[in-house]
């Protein structure tokens, strides 16, 4: 918000702002590890993905990894599972595990000689109250919000993070909250919007089918996502990599959450 | 302690006190405005070198054999008063020294220039003529002496739209900005396009790049000390102008004629007046104004009060969406005495307050975020002026800091305040100017400050991971800690001639608050900290030499200064650091050591139809610090390897000057990626070290036209146009990465830039 406005101000004070691609030389970079992997309460095969980095300029590509061994265990219910490498390199998939609320579970990944390993424990869930649009006025411009809310359980410290799609694209905004501000209280998230999107292409209208993944997340994954969210924003005091809470030195995170799925149409 | 003492001693022991000397004291003033002039040189005819130089309050004390006397009172600007006293007892003289442009309307000014720059022991000082910066071009036409330090020789600017000023390669929290000695906290106006100086209600500025005397302190790299003007004694007069973005008004006059005077100005942008007539915009606002006010009064020939004040306020909302405002208060009760002819005192009572509220009430969110930071500080200040060689000042200042970082209220959320940080700057200091031989002459002094944190509040023990480990509960006033930092000063300057010196300093500065950002760019929400048992004071050491020569008698003059600056307990940001509303702050933070250094070349040509300067700065900036970069050095954000400004101006005719400013500076040190990665179903950015990149370089040429309307006895006007960045270069403001819209494939690099062509237009009258 705080920033829709500053930039608000900006073009009225700035008749002459500007915007334009240009040319940088960004050095090139010995590819990292990067490992992504989710436990979800869906009752669906969950997967881990592993990857390399590439340069800054390169083509949009995703460099699995192949050859690896990972493990995922649910240390409360004790189940052991070597996940299985999938057709597409790089992809990982459960065949035991069933995610399950309050459950621990840890990932022990090994590659090319190297072992990562992390816990994450999957937060009680948290159920949407809705998902629903609205309009709004700012400056004689109707423009259009799709939100959710809830209700933030009082008794529990939470953090959510919510990924939203439009048409099934996925949209290019973090939105996470934890509840040190709001404890027990109605929260509202803007989803997306038909205007002031840092990136245009996310910006929604009518007939667009808007679909999220409501998650309820634990702690180390909050702060994950939030450092995420600064290394995506040029404007942020400290632009570093996001804060893992794997060891072994990769990118990434290992999640195990609940899942929420919601979608409307926009009219 | 003890040696220091001694030294003291020593000092007053080696005064000569000559039973048949009197001493001749009292203020210089302004002729025509009863305005006291500061910096006024007085010279004594019979004895070469015997001269003394107005103090900030325009007093000055001479002290002289018995007999009959001729002084010179000389001053930039003004025509030389010669006085002839005979003296047979002490005497306390006004004098009163006309301005020349009142006096010669000649096309061109043929000011006398003196050659204080040569003889005066202080180093990194820098001292500009409001004058001078009423005709240079700037943004939007608004005159802006935060801007127009930036042109001299190792002060930085934070780009189009920064407020932050970077001196001798200090952050940009390290400039102490005194106004009528009241520290002002935050002295951006609408997100940093313009400074909190309302340049029509100034009467001096001082800029010392961190080698200022003992009776400055508090932070590392600079102290910008702005005088306020007090008004004329004489007569009422008015004074304004109507531009683009904002009007001014000031209102002077005398109280008791000769006895006390006020000023009053006033400033307010307008943007939003011109949005409000369309219906679309009604409830939006988008301002600031400022206040200034400021009167005195002499009670008895001994003691002069004054009183003043600033009041300043942005305010920027979307109807009752989305508000925020911003704003200082500061005021300034002034007692200046003379307990006799050779000792001055003043004794200050200054308040500061820095605020700001932002409102939200959309889309299911109603909360107010209130933060602030308030100084009561009470200062005391003697000059003693031991012979006309040897002035000595001392004194103290007690400063009480109460620091609100946050507090949320609202519907939305539960009511939560971040513990509110109490604590108590003390300081003791004595300093001395000493012409010791006819070509040296000396600054030297010692400020010893000590640094209590205060209760109540829980404060954090860490472990080497920065996890809290222990929390300890400190009862109200109850002391947590105290730092003690001595700061010692010294200036020298080796006269070699009468247009050339050389001149050597060194200065210790500690600094216990420091600003905490959640953003590259200079926001309203910085938030001060302040020093506690984790986040230690701030020390720099800083070494320099000088040599400076005028040319041409005064015409023109210049100076190299090299400098190399060694700086302890210097912040930075943990990667991933969340600083926004976090309690446990110092548990984000990471500390370690920084280094500056540079060179600094200056020209500048004073009289004539043609006058300006040229400064260089070739400088590096770098921090080292455990757990960014590998613990390797890296450079500070503010580090610009070349910095260059051409300022000149040329007065074509009686009625018209034209102006203009080029620079050029290396672009910041930045972050910017090195490579990308697949997560979330989105490409993200792959970082391998902290401001490893640089942000092309910044240039900009901008030109002005000041064209004399009217010029009567009783009114004056004038006509200010100006074009900024009159060549239309796009400034990085900054670079933004993304997915190519157009090709789902790659990824791009987006650059902003804010400012191109801005005309301006200002009409400037004044009735007297």
């Amino acid at each position: 918000m705080n920033k829709i406005l500053i930039f608000a101000i900006i073009s009225l004070v700035t008749l002459s702002s500007c915007e334009k691609v240009i040319d940088l030389d960004l050095n090139s970079v010995s590819p990292k590890l990067v490992i992504e992997g989710t436990i979800t309460n869906t009752g669906m095969p969950d997967t881990v993905k592993l990857s390399k980095t590439i340069n800054f300029q390169a083509t949009n590509e995703f460099v699995g990894v192949a050859n690896a061994l990972v493990i995922v265990t649910d240390n409360t219910a004790g189940i052991i599972d070597t996940l299985r490498a999938d057709a597409k390199p790089g992809y990982y998939i459960t065949s035991k595990i069933i995610g399950t609320q309050e459950h621990q579970y840890s990932l022990r990944v090994v590659s090319e000689g190297k072992e990562y390993t992390a816990q994450s424990t999957m937060p009680q869930q948290v159920m949407l109250d809705s998902m629903y649009q609205e309009t709004e006025t700012i400056l004689g411009k109707n423009i259009i919000y799709a939100r959710c809310r809830y209700t933030d359980p009082a008794n529990q410290t939470n953090q959510y993070h919510v990924k939203a799609y439009k048409n099934n694209k996925p949209l290019d905004d973090i939105i996470i909250s934890k509840d040190t501000y709001n404890n027990g209280l109605n929260k509202t998230f803007d989803l997306a919007t038909s205007d002031g999107n840092s990136n245009k292409e996310d910006n929604i209208a009518v007939g667009d089918t808007i679909k999220i993944n409501f998650m309820c997340i634990d702690k180390k994954v909050y702060d994950y996502f939030n450092s995420l969210a600064q290394t995506l924003d040029a404007n942020s005091a400290v632009l570093a990599n996001p804060l893992t809470n794997i060891s072994g030195g990769c990118l990434g995170y290992f999640s195990a959450h609940t899942v929420e799925t919601k979608k409307i149409v926009i009219q | 302690m003890n040696k220091f003492t001694i030294s003291i001693l020593l000092l007053f022991l080696s005064v000569n006190i000559i039973a048949q000397n009197y001493t001749l004291s009292g203020t210089v003033k302004d002729a025509e405005s009863g305005e006291t002039l500061i910096g006024v040189g007085i010279k004594v005819l019979s004895a070469e070198q015997t001269g003394v130089v107005t103090n900030e309050y325009g007093f000055y004390s001479i002290t002289l054999p018995q007999g009959k006397h001729t002084l010179f009172v000389e001053s930039m600007g003004y025509t030389t008063d010669t006085i002839r006293v005979n003296l047979t007892q002490n005497i306390q003289k006004e004098i009163s020294i006309k301005s020349q442009s009142k006096v010669l309307n000649e096309v061109v000014v043929s000011s006398k220039k003196t050659n204080e720059n040569i003889t005066s022991a202080q180093t990194g000082l820098q001292k500009l003529d409001m004058k001078e910066i009423n005709l240079l071009p700037v943004l939007f036409g608004e005159k802006d002496i935060l801007k127009s330090i930036q042109l001299l020789p190792g002060i930085k600017s934070g780009g189009d739209g920064g407020g932050a000023v970077y001196v001798r390669g200090g952050a940009g929290d390290q400039n102490l900005l005194l106004l009528d000695e009241a520290p002002v906290y935050n002295a951006s106006h609408l997100l940093g396009f313009f400074s909190t100086f309302n340049s029509d209600a100034l009467k001096d500025v001082s800029v010392y790049k961190g080698t200022e005397p003992a009776q400055y302190g508090g932070r590392l790299s600079s102290v910008m000390d702005v005088r306020m003007k007090e008004g004329n004694k004489q007569h009422y007069q008015a004074e304004g102008s109507i531009g683009l973005i904002s009007s001014k008004l000031s209102v002077e006059g005398p109280i008791v004629k000769d006895k006390g005077s006020f000023f009053i100005s006033g400033r307010r942008t307008y943007a939003d007046m011109f949005l409000l007539a369309s219906p679309k915009y009604k409830g939006t606002s988008l301002y600031f104004y400022d206040l200034n006010m400021k009167a005195n009064y002499k009670i008895t020939n001994k003691d002069v009060v004054f009183l003043s004040g600033y009041f300043g306020k942005d305010n920027m909302a979307l109807k009752d969406l989305f508000g925020i405002n911003w704003g200082n208060a500061t005021g300034t009760l002034r007692w200046n005495h003379l307990f006799n002819s050779k000792l001055f005192s003043n004794t200050s009572f200054i308040v500061s307050n820095y605020d700001y509220n932002i409102d939200v009430n959309f889309g299911g969110s109603d909360f107010t975020v209130k933060s602030n930071i308030n100084d009561i500080n009470l200062k005391q200040d003697f000059q003693y002026y031991l012979s006309n060689s040897n002035t000595l000042k001392f004194g103290f200042s007690s400063i009480y800091h109460t620091i609100m970082p946050g507090k949320v209220t609202g519907t939305s959320v539960t009511d939560k305040t971040l513990q509110n940080q109490y604590s108590w700057e003390n300081a003791i200091f004595v300093s001395d100017e000493w012409k010791v031989y006819k070509w040296l002459n000396l600054n030297a002094g010692l400020r010893y400050s000590a640094f209590s944190v205060l209760g109540a509040g829980d404060f954090y023990t860490l472990d080497d991971n920065k996890n809290v480990i222990d929390t300890t509960h400190y009862g109200s006033r109850k002391i947590v800690k105290t730092y003690y930092n001595p700061e010692p000063r010294f200036n020298a300057s080796f006269i070699l001639n009468d247009a050339s010196s050389f001149k050597i300093a060194y200065a210790r500065n500690a600094q216990y608050l420091h600003l905490i950002s959640n953003s590259s760019t200079s926001s309203p929400t910085d938030k001060w900290t302040s020093t506690d048992n984790n986040i230690k004071p701030e020390t720099a050491d800083q070494y320099s030499v000088g040599y400076f020569k005028n040319f041409n008698k005064d015409m023109f003059e210049s100076s190299i200064e090299i400098y190399y600056k060694d700086m302890k307990n210097q912040i930075d940001y943990k990667d991933g650091a969340d600083v926004l509303f976090n309690q446990q702050l110092a548990t984000q933070l990471l500390y370690g050591i920084g280094r500056a250094y540079g060179m600094e070349f200056y020209l500048k040509k004073n009289v004539g139809r043609f006058t300006g300067w040229i400064s260089y700065t070739l400088s590096r900036t770098e921090k080292k610090i455990d757990g960014i970069n590998n613990g390797d050095w890296y450079a500070a954000k503010q580090d610009k390897t070349h910095d260059i400004s051409i300022v000149a101006s040329y007065k074509m005719s009686k009625k018209v000057t034209v102006s203009a400013n080029w620079v050029y500076s290396t672009g910041s040190a930045v972050t910017f990626p090195s490579g990308k990665y697949l997560v979330n179903d989105q490409w993200v950015w792959l970082y391998t070290s902290r401001n490893g990149y640089r942000m092309p370089a910044y240039h900009r040429l901008d030109i002005g036209v000041n064209i004399k309307l009217k010029e009567r006895r009783h009114y004056s006007s004038e006509l200010a146009v100006g074009l900024y960045n009159a060549y239309g270069r796009e400034n990085a403001y900054v670079i933004d990465f993304r997915e190519d819209p157009d090709d789902a494939t790659k990824t791009q690099a987006v650059q902003t830039a804010l400012f191109r062509f801005v005309p301006s237009i200002s009409w400037n009258f004044k009735f007297k």
